[in-house]
């Protein structure tokens, strides 16, 4: 009985989930005893002509999003020939970090490439022979093919990435998989952390800080120190690892289920709250000018996300015109 | 005119993906090799307009394995630029997390990529950490054992292993408490015995391997190059903080400055071919891609550029390295940096040894962050990553929003010499790539010396993103002949 | 598309017919039970579903609230919306916020009227005229 095999393939990547199953030395072990580890370049030899020449993938799991047309070209191609096809980490799941430059013309990247302070001189002429890559709109996986399981995080932790092999374990030898199915909790992060206030509806968020303007308390709601801190709008799983650091969330899980944008959902549900007690004195005025303070709202509110949001759908279905940013 | 096309790809067993063109002349010999770095994910770019203060979170995910020196480095940007000088306990706390995690990415490297290079008795006999786990699974139990302790210390401290988010401008945002301490000082002591194992495990492996010891000694793996590297005011070696040193391959002396002054010294060149730049330094001059102009940085050139490994252990072990290689202080051969790396890992161990004991009520007591400073709106923070040299550089609004990101990473300085390292080896080989068997110990040669310097293509590329190695093989005519 | 309260901007605009006051056609009226129940969400639903401007009406601040503060709610979040989406590179201008009492119904049309101008002028949401891409 051949066991299954499995594949692991990379898009725009950081290295750091492969680095995140590294360190699962148990999902590791699991995988081994499993499944056939057919293709992983950082660990094995096997080349990319073995890759293509596999009769049949059962899983594939895809690392990093789509930003080049060599990207978009092996998603479709993977989504073709596995069984289950994974988005493994923040970046294939939602975008990731990398996704705030969707916004940004490709041309503009290079060029910021090219005019750092450091860079004085311009090689001449292409070699014709091997042309870089195109760059295209950078799009989070589930946008480009269907998923079966989406493991979110940036890298996902160890205790997910324990549980994504169970998942997949379970689910390999059953026929269809329902997608796609997220590695990850249903409830906010605030469901269970560790500094949750003790009477949600009495939460304030007096004001807007950043994270230099004073001290940052151990133990006391981010929000209530006027800290923004995406709990409130991101799915729990990690252990609140940032946030026991005494750092807060910044949302690489990626949104509860039900809702596609970060950014409009926070503005909703908590950026109205702020200063809540103070409305009818500040009136619209102070209340503005408090709220200007958040200076940076796709890298706050969209930091993992943004290829995810309605409004970047909404500016591709747009098709061209208006510069962002 | 040939019609032929040979291209390799995935070059296996490295961080991230890049590819290798080479040309052939008429008579079907090599005549230039290219390694090419494929995607761009653009940080340079969408960073502006980016909080300054978050730009330790955000710019380590340029890579995720070297990711806690991206996040030291622009931290310590990010400390320039507010005007704030990071508390002691603050710096010390950072030294810690930063010299665990050297040992961390040397140890990956070691487990995930070179294994099978060192231990393999034929070439391509291993084909990576599976054939290697099957072969020598108490070795590889071992690395993981040692991983394992790594991650945990730097998970305690940070709360998660990679993109760690603990550097605030002046400081960090905790401080440890007596249990992380005494789980430290255990883990450290267990570390030291699986430090010990990989050491002798490497020297045994040189002392029975000919191969192993004719890559050594093989002339077309000896670059003469400069070494760039951070060292401390006496010139000792330094992972964290000092002032940067270049020598020449005899070990002359060719400058010292401080990281504010980084731009009066290295330069960059802009290839249409590679999503990757050229760093070379501005006082040689770019003179191509040959031996005698370019830098190199990494493991084997913090040895080679600073004066004495200031700690007992691993100053013994490179003494025994210094024997090996001929006695000279500056090693040219670069198989030597698997060997410097694990003796980086001692000196990294004995660094957190001393942290741990000496400055331990700094760790649990101390202030963890200084709010004073004037803003200078600019910042410059550099540090010694696993693979050398990083460089973080950004100016800010006054807002402190983010205008300008300049990263120079230690993969892209050494981004010429693996050019020239591969190009040496591709023209002395005597292998004939239009021949299977020649092309694959060819291919085998380039990627044992590729491996060798541990490149990060994700930081290489952090411009951009990257795709597995592969070889493409042209002709004088430019046809492309094979791809592998 | 025009979200309009029902205790106020929605019965201005009942006064307004009843006044046999005309205004701009392109207006598209939906009555909500307050400012504040206007999600962000929907406002971008509008746009993505073809809407080339939308005006989110409600009761004069600080004190005409039916719910005492949802207005405030409703101020927070197109003040927010608008930022974003200039951030996204669409003009804030297509968003628009106006308190409007019961009586007012004459403000109601001059509102109605002026932004049926203002998208006129900055053109449909998508236009080929558009130029650059993402």
């Amino acid at each position: 009985m051949t066991r299954p095999n499995i594949v692991i393939v990379h898009g725009a990547i950081c290295g750091g989930c492969d680095v995140a199953l590294a360190n699962s030395v148990e999902a590791i072990s699991k995988f081994l005893e499993n499944f056939e580890l057919a293709y992983w370049s950082v660990a094995v030899d096997s080349r990319l002509s073995d890759l293509k020449s596999l009769n049949r993938i059962d899983v594939a799991v895809f690392m990093g999003g789509v930003r080049t047309s060599e990207d978009e070209e092996m998603a479709k191609w993977l989504r073709e020939k596995s069984r289950i096809l994974v988005a493994f980490g923040s970046c294939s799941a939602y975008g990731g970090i990398p996704g705030l430059a969707a916004l940004i013309p490709p041309s503009e990247l290079v060029n910021s490439v090219k005019s750092t302070i450091t860079t004085s001189s311009q090689g001449e002429g292409v070699i014709e022979l091997s042309k870089l890559p195109e760059l295209g709109t950078y799009r989070a996986l589930p946008h480009v093919v269907d998923v079966n399981i989406v493991v979110p995080g940036c890298p996902p932790p160890i205790n997910v990435v324990n549980e994504f092999v169970d998942v997949l374990l379970k689910h390999i030898s059953s026929g269809k998989l329902e997608g796609p199915l997220v590695v990850a909790g249903t409830k906010a992060q605030c469901e269970n952390c560790p500094r949750k206030p003790r009477d949600l509806s009495k939460l304030q968020i007096p004001d807007i800080k950043r994270i230099y303007e004073s001290r940052i308390e151990e133990n006391k709601c981010f929000l209530e120190q006027g800290i923004l801190c995406l709990g409130p709008i991101t799915r729990e799983g990690c252990e609140h690892s940032c946030i026991n650091a005494n750092m807060p969330c910044t949302g690489c899980f990626g949104p509860l289920p039900g809702f596609e944008d970060v950014g409009l959902r926070y503005i909703a549900g908590i950026l109205a709250l702020v200063a809540i007690e103070r409305e009818k004195e500040l009136l619209e005025q102070g209340l503005a000018k408090i709220l200007d303070k958040l200076v940076d709202r796709l890298g706050v509110l969209y930091r993992y996300t943004l290829p995810w949001s309605r409004l970047y759908k909404l500016r591709l279905s747009l098709g061209s015109g208006g510069r962002a940013r | 005119m040939q019609g032929k096309s040979l291209v390799v790809e995935p070059v296996t067993r490295i961080e991230g993906e890049a590819r290798i063109i080479i040309t052939l002349d008429d008579a079907g010999r090599v005549n230039n090799v290219y390694y090419q770095v494929l995607e761009l994910r653009g940080f340079e770019a969408f960073c502006r307009g980016r909080l300054a203060e978050e730009m330790p979170r955000i710019s380590q995910t340029i890579c995720g394995v070297c990711s806690v020196a991206h996040h030291m480095a622009s931290a310590k940007a990010v400390d320039r630029l507010f005007g704030r000088e990071p508390t002691e306990t603050a710096t010390k706390i950072r030294e810690l997390v930063h010299n665990i995690y050297m040992i961390d990415d040397h140890l990956l490297h070691l487990a995930v990529m070179a294994l099978a290079d060192l231990l393999a008795e034929r070439s391509s006999e291993l084909r990576g950490l599976v054939d290697v786990a099957r072969k020598y699974p108490e070795v590889v139990k071992r690395l993981i054992s040692a991983r394992y302790i790594t991650t945990s210390i730097i998970k305690k401290i940070c709360g998660r292993t990679v993109h760690v988010p603990i550097a605030i401008p002046g400081g960090v945002s905790r401080k440890l408490s007596k249990e992380d301490l005494e789980f430290i000082e255990k883990s450290l002591r267990e570390l030291r015995g699986h430090l010990q194992y990989t050491l002798e495990l490497f020297k045994s492996a040189l002392s029975k391997s000919q191969r192993l010891q004719e890559l050594s000694k093989r002339e077309d793996y000896e670059l003469k190059t400069y070494y760039l590297g951070l060292v401390s005011e006496d010139g000792s070696l330094n992972f964290y903080d000092g002032v940067l040193k270049i020598v020449d391959y005899r070990g002359s002396e060719v400058a010292t400055f401080k990281p504010e002054d980084y731009t009066k010294y290295i330069t960059e060149r802009y290839e249409e071919w590679s999503y990757s730049k050229f760093p070379y330094l501005t006082i040689v001059g770019w003179r191509g891609i040959e031996e005698e102009g370019i830098v190199r940085v990494g493991s084997l050139a913090r040895l080679n550029v600073s004066s004495r490994v200031p700690t007992e252990w691993a100053s013994e072990e490179y003494k025994e390295m210094i024997d090996f290689f001929g006695g000279g202080k500056v090693i040219n051969n670069t198989l030597a940096y698997h060997w410097a790396r694990l003796i980086e890992n001692i000196y990294a161990l004995e660094v957190a040894e001393m942290i741990t004991v000496e400055d331990r009520d700094l760790l649990i007591s101390g202030e963890v962050v200084n709010l004073e400073g004037t803003p200078m709106y600019e910042g410059v923070g550099v540090v010694e990553a696993a693979r050398g040299v990083l460089i973080h550089h950004y100016k800010t609004s006054l807002d402190f929003l983010v205008t300008e990101v300049n990263v120079i990473t230690p993969t892209a300085i050494n981004n010429a010499a693996i050019n020239a390292q591969l190009k040496k080896i591709a023209l002395r080989s005597h292998a004939s790539p239009l021949v299977d068997e020649g092309l694959s110990s060819l291919v085998s040669d380039l990627e044992i010396a590729i491996r060798a310097f541990d490149p990060c293509n994700s930081c290489a590329a952090h411009v951009a993103g990257s795709r597995l190695i592969r070889v493409f093989i042209y002709d004088s005519r430019g046809n492309l002949l094979k791809v592998v | 598309m025009a979200f309009l309260c029902k205790w106020c901007s929605g019965a201005a605009a009942e006064l307004a017919g009843v006044s046999r006051l005309l205004y701009s056609p392109n207006v598209i009226p939906i009555i909500v039970p307050c400012s504040g129940r206007v999600d962000p969400d929907l406002v971008v639903e509008a746009f993505i579903n073809g809407a080339d401007g939308v005006i989110v009406a409600g009761c004069h601040t600080p004190s005409d609230c039916h719910y005492i503060a949802g207005n405030f709610k409703a101020f927070k979040r197109v003040y927010l919306l608008k930022k974003l989406l200039s951030d996204f590179g669409i003009e804030p201008e297509r968003l628009r916020l106006e308190w409007i009492s019961a009586v007012e119904s004459q403000k109601l049309k001059t509102v109605f009227d002026e932004f049926t101008s203002t998208i006129r002028i900055l053109g449909p949401l998508r236009a080929e005229t558009r130029g650059g891409s993402v």
